[in-house]
């Protein structure tokens, strides 16, 4: 009450919250708006060397955007791209969620192990975390294909990257470590504070193991599986750095996923104005999925609400 | 001798540069400058050879006592995305090194300042390496300066050529005589590798393609065309790949970056290598032979490989940038240059080559080079090379059929 006469009586304060947003608004406009605003006129150009060179541009309306639904590559990078990011968020969620689970059960001296293990998993620099992943299975000195061997199968010495499907395994269960530590921690955190009163009533009720989870715990944990999954597709999506470190800079052409496609596009061939048509279309594919995933999680919600 | 008369063309030179400078600067209504920094981007590889650095160094700075030399060392794999961003900003370095395959896109493109009137003045410029001062010309203009060079021979081990009493092969055919006795030799070893050849190496490749008298892609009225999938091209990729299946155990679908170290491991009899790799195979001892050609008396071709130094169109200081080239091309760093294992930007010096170089040097004599193509780098980008080699060498393809996909897409690129 008092604080809606202070609304009407004084609308100059009101401007308090505006100016003080305002240099915080303005830094991001610049930092963010700007590249956006580049990427977007970009893509509408071609713009090559020799447009650099000249700092002229040439116009070409759509034609980046039809050349690249055209081109059959595209969509095999696209479709190549929907189905690794699908996998990995699915893998890494899954393993999180079970770790997660057995961290309330656990002995409290192996919970501090495993605790301190996926810190230290998540503090390790993502590219010297997968440097570590590339000697593992790199051609000469692999310790684990010596391991394999050791165990008495002739592996003799192996480049798991020749066949896609070991390759992308290698690299998805990179992505899948990276992700874990947080993934599991957030879950673990949100299991802590479901309230013991309600798992309580729910087994004096009557409720079964599974029913407690799908009607207490999985509503209450639902805002941060919403979470930890866009997080994730976003994350998983974009996939850059593990595949183009794994593979010596020089990924082969069956290995592009969307972003190393734009990337290679982009400075690989100098045509900025392609590379910036893919991004586009990978930022508008990637909004259409996280929000029709978003907008599903929460009608879910609040059915069960 | 030579160096006083160097001194007199330094001095002559560098009094031509500045009243050069002063015209210049007449028509732009503005004093010259005479400090500052002069930014210099050359690749980390030049660590190998500080003092030809700091001699290029030393004779800037006596012309020019108060400019400072900023050098900021690149790496090969993305100095060319940092060149293209810096081009977009317009905050251009005033030195550029580009690798000698990569230099006609951007002279093309008119990113890089005409050095033709001032070639002159550069130590040796009338006998430069011909590969090199071809790679940084368009249009008989002079973009980039020749920097140096290096070539590939063959790295063998001694003591097993001695334990078998041979000798350096001479022809191709004493070259698979002595793989097949090493072969044999070794046959308890099944890591063993008679010639280590990766299956992504495709300046090794690409030399029995122009051995056997084919080419990567020839031009036609004026169109460029992948020419992999000609005849010759097919013949001399089936003996690269009967090599890789005889006597390899190197990854099929890897690259040459860590021969050496697999040399040093001591699996590996030959390996097709740079001048500098005998530095690093210890405790193996190696030494060179220039791969032999088909044709007896002949050495396969080598890929002339190097690096040339061009100053931006865009440079702020590029008076700056000329005078340090040449500094750094300067008889005195270029010995500096040489005495670590490489060649020398021009002939006059191949004689200060040394021993193993010396017969990687005798090999430079044939030498083969990328299509002056000038969209050429986009093929190596798009690792078109690779990708088909690793086809063959697995398997995935055969050798006509990676060979006519490649071709397909060398033409694409290139056009």
């Amino acid at each position: 009450m008092s604080s809606a006469t202070k609304f009407r009586l004084g609308p100059k304060k009101n401007l308090w919250p505006y100016l003080l947003i305002t240099p915080a608004l303005a830094v991001i406009l610049l930092i963010l708006g700007f590249p956006v605003f580049r990427l977007i006129t970009l893509s509408f150009q071609q713009f090559g060397l020799a447009e650099i060179v000249s700092g002229i541009p040439t116009w070409v309306g759509f034609e980046n955007f039809q050349a690249l639904l055209k081109d059959p590559e595209f969509w095999t990078v696209l479709r190549r791209t929907f189905i690794f990011t699908f996998a990995m968020v699915a893998a890494s969620i899954v393993i999180g969620a079970w770790l997660a689970h057995l961290m309330l059960r656990m002995n409290p001296i192996l919970r501090w192990l495993l605790n301190t293990t996926l810190i230290l998993v998540w503090a390790i620099p993502a590219l010297v975390g997968i440097s570590i992943w590339k000697w593992m299975f790199s051609f000469e000195f692999s310790i684990i294909t010596s391991t394999i061997n050791r165990l008495g199968f002739d592996f003799a010495q192996r480049n798991w990257f020749t066949n896609t499907f070991s390759g992308f395994s290698i690299i998805g269960g990179v992505v899948v470590w990276g992700a874990i530590p947080f993934i599991t921690i957030s879950i673990y955190a949100a299991l802590t504070q479901v309230p013991k009163e309600l798992l309580e009533a729910a087994a004096i009720d009557g409720a079964n193991s599974r029913q407690i989870f799908r009607s207490v715990i999985l509503p209450i944990l639902l805002p941060i599986y919403v979470i930890l999954i866009s997080l994730s597709i976003i994350w998983d999506f974009q996939v850059f750095t593990q595949i183009w470190v794994l593979l010596d800079n020089r990924p082969a052409s069956e290995y592009y996923t969307m972003a190393i496609y734009a990337f290679e596009k982009s400075f690989g061939l100098s045509e900025y104005g392609m590379g910036a048509a893919i991004a586009l279309l990978m930022i508008f594919s990637l909004l259409g999925v996280t929000w029709f995933y978003i907008k599903k999680m929460v009608q879910i919600g609040d059915g069960n609400a | 001798m030579r160096i006083t008369r160097k001194k007199v063309i330094a001095i002559i030179s560098s009094t031509a540069l500045v009243s050069s400078l002063f015209l210049g600067a007449s028509t732009a209504s503005a004093a010259p400058k005479d400090s500052g920094t002069v930014t210099v981007w050359i690749q980390g590889d030049a660590k190998s050879w500080p003092a030809a650095v700091d001699r290029a160094n030393k004779m800037f700075n006596s012309k020019y006592p108060n400019v400072k030399v900023d050098i900021q060392y690149q790496t090969w794999g993305d100095s060319l995305k940092k060149l293209d961003a810096a081009l977009v900003a317009g905050n251009t370095p005033d030195v550029f090194e580009f690798g000698n395959t990569q230099v006609l896109k951007y002279s093309a493109a008119g990113a890089l300042k005409d050095l033709s009137s001032s070639k002159s003045q550069f130590a040796y410029s009338t006998n430069w390496l011909k590969g090199l001062e071809e790679a940084g010309s368009y249009n008989g203009k002079l973009y980039a300066v020749p920097y140096y060079a290096g070539s590939r021979a063959v790295m063998y081990r001694t003591d097993l050529f001695a334990s078998l009493k041979m000798k350096a092969p001479r022809t191709y055919e004493q070259f698979t005589a002595a793989a097949d006795k090493l072969m044999a030799a070794n046959s308890s070893n099944s890591k063993f590798s008679a010639v280590y050849m990766p299956g992504k190496y495709w300046y090794a490749a690409m030399g029995f393609v122009y051995d056997s008298k084919g080419a990567i892609a020839v031009q036609e009225a004026g169109k460029w065309k992948g020419s992999l999938d000609s005849a010759a091209s097919i013949e001399g990729l089936t003996r690269w790949k009967n090599i890789v299946d005889k006597y390899s155990k190197a990854d099929k679908s890897g690259d040459e970056g860590g021969q050496w170290e697999v040399f040093a491991g001591g699996n590996v009899a030959m390996s097709y290598s740079n001048g500098w790799e005998t530095c690093c195979i210890a405790p193996q001892k190696g030494a060179f032979f220039p791969m032999p050609s088909i044709r007896a008396g002949e050495y396969m071709p080598a890929f002339l490989g190097g690096s040339n130094l061009g100053v931006p169109a865009k440079a702020k200081n590029p008076e700056w940038g000329v005078y340090w080239i040449k500094s750094f091309t300067s008889g005195q760093a270029m010995r500096e240059i040489v005495k670590v294992g490489n060649l020398p930007n021009n002939t006059s010096m191949l004689t200060l080559v040394k021993g193993g170089n010396a017969q990687v040097a005798k090999g430079a004599s044939s030498t083969w080079f990328v299509p002056a193509a000038e969209k050429w780098v986009n093929v190596e980008n798009a690792n078109v090379l690779q990708t088909m080699l690793s086809d063959i060498a697995t398997g995935k393809k055969t050798v006509a059929q990676a060979a006519k996909d490649a071709s397909a897409e060398i033409t694409k690129l290139l056009n």
